[in-house]
């Protein structure tokens, strides 16, 4: 027996939700862009038909672009005192209608925020998340999530996974502990269907063999490629930003004379000031260099430490790009070299 | 802009493709001494226009074929020129290119404020705006200066507000309109409003167009006693 | 370590108790912890490093300068070179400023050096880490064999620590070099003129059961660590700390990253033949 969710009442849910108090992010229109949004009516959610990949991730729903870590206020002859921030307050959260690939980010985040130190302003908010994704039954062009070694129907992540069927139908695999509990405090909106319904997932075949990135990369640290590819760059956030994994972030105050914010502001390893030390030296001068921090990092270091290649496929970086650079084609000319 | 990048100056002379626009953001470089005219060789090419759809600044455009050599001393002289181009040039008198300007300005200030307010709320702060305008070469922004720290950095909507201002001030008699800023913005801002509101009242003030004369004075560079305006004297 | 704390950005909140002018531009500030018990059980060891924050500034990345044989306060020593370190610079005896910490690893003093021979060497402000490994070295003198102290500075102005100088010099058991780069000997200078790593060379410690620790400006360490390689120290048996730019101290916030190596988490301390094999991006 499967179970099946149809189209309407996956917005039906959204509606629920909702009024539970809970933020809703899905997919919705803002100008020309489908994006990521807290929506406030259920029917902003687009169907997913009209969509194959949001045009930002739903990092920020975890990690967002700037959040406050604490407040101080500068008290009488230089004495401080600070509240910091508490997020038992923030809502409970459901991410309906993300791709499978966006999913598979959370157990990569998961990994450095969780890693020795467990940074509490990305766990509180993870925590809260719950992931119903929808496996895509279509690819986008630049989309490669099968050359990286994550999938359509990826289940990674998820906590609950549709899959298209006939009839604007969904079926309905929950994955979690949290996906159950969803499930079963909506039963109403699920439906039970004999056998196993046929379900649409797109064949995306790999372009390349992701396998032989890391060793090419092990020795080839140097290598003339790097020039090559890091050329055309402008070092500008773009792809860190659009990247569901990139983590990188700064600290920065911000107040007047009374008091004010320490900030998490989204970083990137691009900018060249990135890594420039006080005394003026900085280990990493040109965009080479900082081109191939982002691809090693991606694909050999992550890998290294934490298991995981910080890469899902989706190709936002590629999308963004101001000046086309194409992440896929890079490791793609990677694999090609490693295999001659 | 690639022109100012060490890996490039390093390698010596440059060759250069421009079309007109390009033209004037080389002719913008040139006036304010980042780059000399004889480090640059400039191939022009004709351009009827880019874009599918075409591009709403190709639609206004009044440099269709760069000027080549022998041209006045008032335009940049490509070194070579190639083809010319189909299309008329867009008149002076055209204003058709400020044409969502005033669509903005006709709203009524709380409709103009909601306007960027949503628009900037989407900032992340990624400054791929800077980092493709080819005016913007600062080897460090104002925005990186943190003492004291003028612009805030963080993407919340007074540090936007104050980037997405500031960074239009600083193009303002600057930006010659090619539209790379908007075009690179992966949250769909539109920038060149802000750009085009600024070269607008430039014109008008100053009668002064970005780009188009390699000897005359950058607007925010000249002085004269002879200003019409009185706070010059 | 895992960090009991809920907010792993938050500081404990210190008094500035003490202002040491160490040379022009570099100050010393002895911080007390306003909540006592948080002094009391606070512990690191030498080489661990902290964040200092004056609250509307930021906060900036230096090691703990003090012994970690002393306890109930902390030191660092620091050279104003941009927003924080100027504002700490204005800080004034009594002002409440911000520390986290303390992070990373350290010099494996209790795990491999004791009861060694060891050589400490320090170039400029570098001599903060390896002055923290100094005093807890000497605090328990008997249990290490000979221990040299190598320092040198661009000029003798410019020297840190100058009283402690002083005092290492007339420790029995202890051998002490100092030098200051040629042009900035005053007059009568007592100490050695040269960079260095010549001075290394000329004062040769043994390499023998010995463990060499120093710290310095990239460039100081770049080429000192050649002389002592010569000079037969074992690679696994020289350490030195880096100072790579940080954010948060604590392996997220991807700044401080070479090659695989979070240097807030595995590091700042390197053995020589650990640095290696990393790329050069330090």
């Amino acid at each position: 027996m499967a179970t099946i969710i149809t189209a309407g009442n996956l917005t039906r849910l959204a509606g629920e939700l909702m009024k539970a108090g809970c933020r809703v992010i899905a997919p919705a229109k803002l100008d020309g862009m489908v994006v990521f949004k807290a929506i406030t009516d259920e029917h902003e959610m687009l169907p997913e038909g009209e969509y194959i990949l949001p045009h930002s991730s739903f990092k920020e729903f975890v990690f967002p672009r700037t959040e406050c870590i604490l407040r101080y206020r500068l008290g009488e002859q230089g004495k401080v005192s600070y509240e910091a921030t508490n997020l038992d307050a923030e809502p409970a959260q459901a991410a309906i209608g993300c791709r499978p690939c966006d999913a598979a980010s959370l157990p990569i985040l998961d990994k450095v925020f969780g890693w020795d130190y467990r940074d509490e302003f990305y766990f509180k908010r993870r925590e809260k998340l719950t992931v119903v994704s929808i496996a895509c039954s279509r690819a986008g062009e630049r989309c490669y999530c099968t050359s990286v070694g994550c999938a359509p129907d990826s289940k990674a992540g998820s906590d609950i996974l549709l899959k298209k069927t006939a009839g604007d139908k969904y079926v309905v695999e929950a994955l979690s502990d949290k996906g159950r509990q969803l499930a079963e405090k909506h039963a109403s909106l699920f439906e039970k269907a004999e056998g196993e319904p046929p379900v649409e997932v797109v064949d995306l075949k790999p372009a390349f063999d992701v396998e032989k990135i890391k060793p090419w990369l092990d020795t080839h640290f140097e290598d003339p490629l790097w020039l090559d590819m890091a050329a055309r760059c402008m070092g500008c956030g773009t792809c860190a930003y659009g990247c569901p994994t990139c983590h990188c972030f700064d600290i920065v105050d911000e107040g007047d004379l009374r008091g004010g914010c320490r900030l998490k502001n989204w970083d990137t390893c691009a900018a060249v000031l990135f890594t420039k030390h006080g005394s003026g030296h900085n280990p990493r001068t040109s965009q080479e260099q900082r081109y191939r921090q982002r691809v090693m990092h991606k694909f050999k270091y992550y890998l290294e430490k934490f298991g995981l290649r910080a890469c899902v496929g989706c190709g936002r970086c590629s999308n963004r790009c101001p000046v086309g650079q194409d992440l896929y084609a890079v490791l793609k000319t990677i694999a090609e070299r490693a295999a001659k | 802009m690639y022109l100012k990048r060490d890996e490039v100056l390093k390698r010596g002379k440059v060759g250069l493709v421009v079309k007109g626009c390009d033209a004037r953001a080389v002719t913008g470089l040139i006036q304010e001494s980042q780059v000399a005219r004889e480090r640059l060789v400039l191939i022009g090419m004709a351009c009827d226009g880019v874009g599918e759809p075409l591009l709403d600044m190709c639609k206004h455009c009044d440099v269709h074929t760069p000027a080549g050599p022998g041209a006045d001393a008032h335009r940049l002289a490509c070194d070579y020129v190639s083809g010319k181009a189909t299309v008329a040039d867009a008149k002076p008198e055209d204003e058709g290119w400020l044409d969502d300007v005033r669509k903005i300005e006709a709203l009524m200030p709380p409709e103009r404020w909601a306007f960027w307010q949503e628009k900037l709320s989407r900032c992340i702060r990624c400054y791929a705006c800077r980092q493709v305008c080819p005016l913007c070469y600062c080897k460090r922004c104002l925005v990186e200066k943190n003492e004291p720290q003028w612009i805030s950095s963080s993407a919340h909507e007074a540090g936007n507000f104050a980037w997405n201002i500031i960074r239009a001030m600083h193009l303002a008699g600057r930006c010659i309109g090619c539209g790379a800023c908007e075009r690179a913005c992966p949250q769909d801002i539109p920038l060149t409003l802000l750009n085009k509101k600024m070269a607008e009242s430039v014109a008008r003030h100053f009668k002064y167009r970005a780009g188009y004369d390699p000897t005359a004075a950058p607007a925010v560079k000249a002085f004269d006693k002879a200003d019409e305006n009185d706070f010059f004297r | 370590m895992t960090a009991t704390l809920t907010n792993i950005y938050a500081p404990y909140l210190m008094n500035v108790d003490e202002i040491i002018e160490e040379a022009p531009g570099i100050r010393t500030l002895k911080l007390m912890f306003q909540d006592e018990e948080a002094g009391k059980s606070f512990a690191f060891k030498a080489g661990q490093f902290g964040l200092y924050s004056v609250f509307g500034a930021g906060e900036c990345t230096f090691c703990i300068a003090s012994g970690a044989t002393r306890k109930g306060y902390i030191e660092c020593s620091f050279q104003k070179v941009g927003r924080v370190t100027n504002a700490l610079r204005d800080v004034e005896l009594g002002d409440t400023v911000g520390f986290r910490g303390p992070y990373g690893n350290h010099f494996p003093l209790d795990e491999k050096v004791k009861g060694h021979n060891v050589v400490f060497i320090g170039m400029g402000i570098g001599l903060a880490p390896v002055r923290s490994v100094i005093w807890t070295c000497l605090d328990e003198r008997d249990q290490y064999e000979d221990v040299t102290i190598i320092y040198g500075a661009r000029s003798a102005e410019l020297m840190v620590y100058k009283r402690e100088l002083a005092e290492w010099a007339k420790m029995p058991g202890v051998k002490f070099v100092k030098t200051v780069d040629p042009g900035g000997n005053p007059p009568g200078w007592d100490g050695e003129v040269g960079f260095v790593p010549t001075i290394v060379e000329k004062a040769a410690p043994s390499p023998k059961d010995a463990f060499a620790i120093l710290c310095g400006p990239p460039i100081g360490i770049k080429f000192t660590l050649p002389v002592l390689l010569k000079l037969g120290f074992d690679p696994e048996r020289i350490y030195t700390t880096l100072e790579n730019r940080m954010k948060c101290g604590i392996g997220k916030c991807g700044r401080c990253n070479v090659g695989g190596k979070y240097v807030c988490k595995e590091g700042p301390v390197f053995t020589a033949a650990e640095l290696k094999a990393l790329p050069a991006e330090y």
